[in-house]
């Protein structure tokens, strides 16, 4: 059953996999903010594979597939706060990047543990996806400001942001309208229009393997 | 869905590359202004040079050389001793000129700069100065001096010379004490008179007051006058180093 939405998330956790793997290997020295990036690849891989085991192969309980995946939502929206503040280098965006992830989180942990919603997880990556979609838009601020780059194509780092911009942004209404995609139309139908959001998230480690090659011609030159 | 994304990347790399190059055109322009404005204030310092010349040339050589003239018009042979007295007169007289030339050409070249450096002019143009008898001063320079490159020297250098000529011109002084102490990142240069001072908000801003601030800003440096009538000046400049030095 619903064979295309799970056929989407094998191909998307590949994907991971791969991005996994790359990040691992690519030459980092040419960009500081590469040295740890492989840490998303490995908690996408991670999402994903909770998202298998928790909801295609039931090994566990929904609930604690829910939990799990907010926890993890959670720990890839810290990620993504740390990656800005190196990015941004600069004490006061980091600053204001690190104070938005703040009141992110407690407004999580209060989602979390003082109001008992169900299905806790797209609230949390409703959240996370809003707080990422800010990251990038200040960025983006910032590099119009700063113009940081020479050749911004060339940057590893602008593949990355338009990437993550690409996905947090369009994965935002498939957050919010879960409930009501579920409600009005079949479950095959649903379970196809939530297959679309599995692509945005490969299209999304696409971008990060343009990254990569980036990383890897800036190394070389 | 991915078309409306392909436009935005589209557009946001344009847009950056449209504004990347705004920016290297202002930086150009800037610099042509900066070049343009270096090359004003060293064509106003050679135009001052030459009439500086040209008064020390009219006002001491001429007058000298005239005198002399004037004694060999005038020798009466039949006066063997009188004759003597002015020829040894007209030989001094030729001397000093020929001296006052020499300080003059050393004075206005840039050659002593370029040998010697700033501290080694100002040293020579105080020892100038002093010779005249009309005036005590004090030089000393502290700190670890750091060499500039030779035209931020040699602006450095004609700014203490202006405003010498200042004091010389309206202070009415006794003693300059000139005082250049560096630092990591500044050079700070005072030099203080004990003159019938002015009071600086209210004076109309001579040349040479003018030239002070324009090289002053030229080198990216502040300049303060602290001065009020019978007490004297105290003119303060500070100029960075770092933006200014290129060592040799």
């Amino acid at each position: 059953m619903y064979t295309l939405n799970n056929a989407v998330f094998w191909v998307g956790t590949g994907f991971m996999f791969i991005s996994f793997i790359t990040a691992v290997l690519i030459p980092k020295s040419s960009r500081p903010y590469m040295k740890r990036f492989f840490l998303y690849p490995l908690l996408a891989l991670l999402v994903s594979i909770n998202s298998i085991c928790g909801r295609i192969l039931l090994l566990y309980p929904s609930n604690l597939f829910f939990n799990i995946q907010s926890y993890l939502f959670l720990v890839d929206l810290f990620f993504w706060c740390c990656f800005f503040s190196v990015i941004l280098n600069n004490k006061k965006d980091s600053d204001k990047i690190k104070a938005l992830f703040i009141i992110t989180f407690f407004v999580a942990v209060y989602l979390l543990f003082f109001n008992k919603v169900d299905k806790r997880n797209l609230h949390i990556g409703a959240l996370s996806a809003i707080c990422k979609t800010v990251f990038c838009v200040f960025f983006f601020y910032k590099l119009f400001k700063n113009l940081y780059y020479q050749n911004i194509l060339k940057e590893p780092v602008f593949w990355i942001v338009t990437g993550l911009i690409f996905s947090s942004s369009l994965l935002l209404p498939f957050y919010g309208l879960n409930s009501y995609i579920k409600a009005q139309f079949p479950p095959l139908i649903s379970s196809n229009i939530f297959s679309v959001s599995n692509m945005l998230i490969i299209i999304m480690h696409l971008f990060f393997m343009k990254a990569y090659l980036c990383t890897i011609q800036v190394h070389k030159a | 869905m991915l078309l409306v994304f392909i436009s935005f990347i589209i557009t946001i790399v344009y847009k950056y590359q449209q504004k990347q190059n705004a920016y290297f055109k202002d930086i150009e322009t800037l610099k042509a202004t900066h070049e343009n404005t270096l090359l004003q204030s060293q064509l106003e310092i050679q135009e001052q040079t030459f009439q500086n010349i040209s008064r020390e040339i009219h006002d001491n050589i001429g007058l000298k050389l005239t005198l002399a003239k004037l004694h060999l018009n005038t020798l009466n042979y039949a006066d063997t001793n009188k004759v003597m007295i002015q020829v040894n007169d007209s030989v001094m007289m030729i001397g000093e000129a020929i001296n006052n030339l020499s300080d003059i050409s050393r004075s206005m070249s840039s050659e002593i700069i370029l040998n010697n450096g700033l501290i080694k002019a100002l040293e020579f143009e105080t020892i100038q100065l002093t010779k005249t008898g009309m005036y005590k001063i004090n030089f000393s320079a502290t700190g670890n001096p750091v060499f500039m490159d030779n035209d931020t020297e040699l602006v450095l250098f004609r700014i203490v010379q202006e405003v010498l000529n200042n004091i010389v011109k309206h202070a009415f002084a006794s003693t300059i004490d000139i005082n250049l102490h560096y630092n990591t990142v500044l050079l700070s240069m005072e030099i203080k008179d004990n003159g019938i001072g002015f009071y600086p908000n209210n004076a109309q801003a001579g040349t040479g007051l003018q030239n002070i601030k324009k090289r002053t800003s030229l080198l990216k440096g502040n300049l303060a006058i602290n001065s009020r009538p019978d007490i004297g000046t105290l003119i303060k400049i500070e100029i960075p180093l770092h933006e200014n030095n290129t060592a040799k």
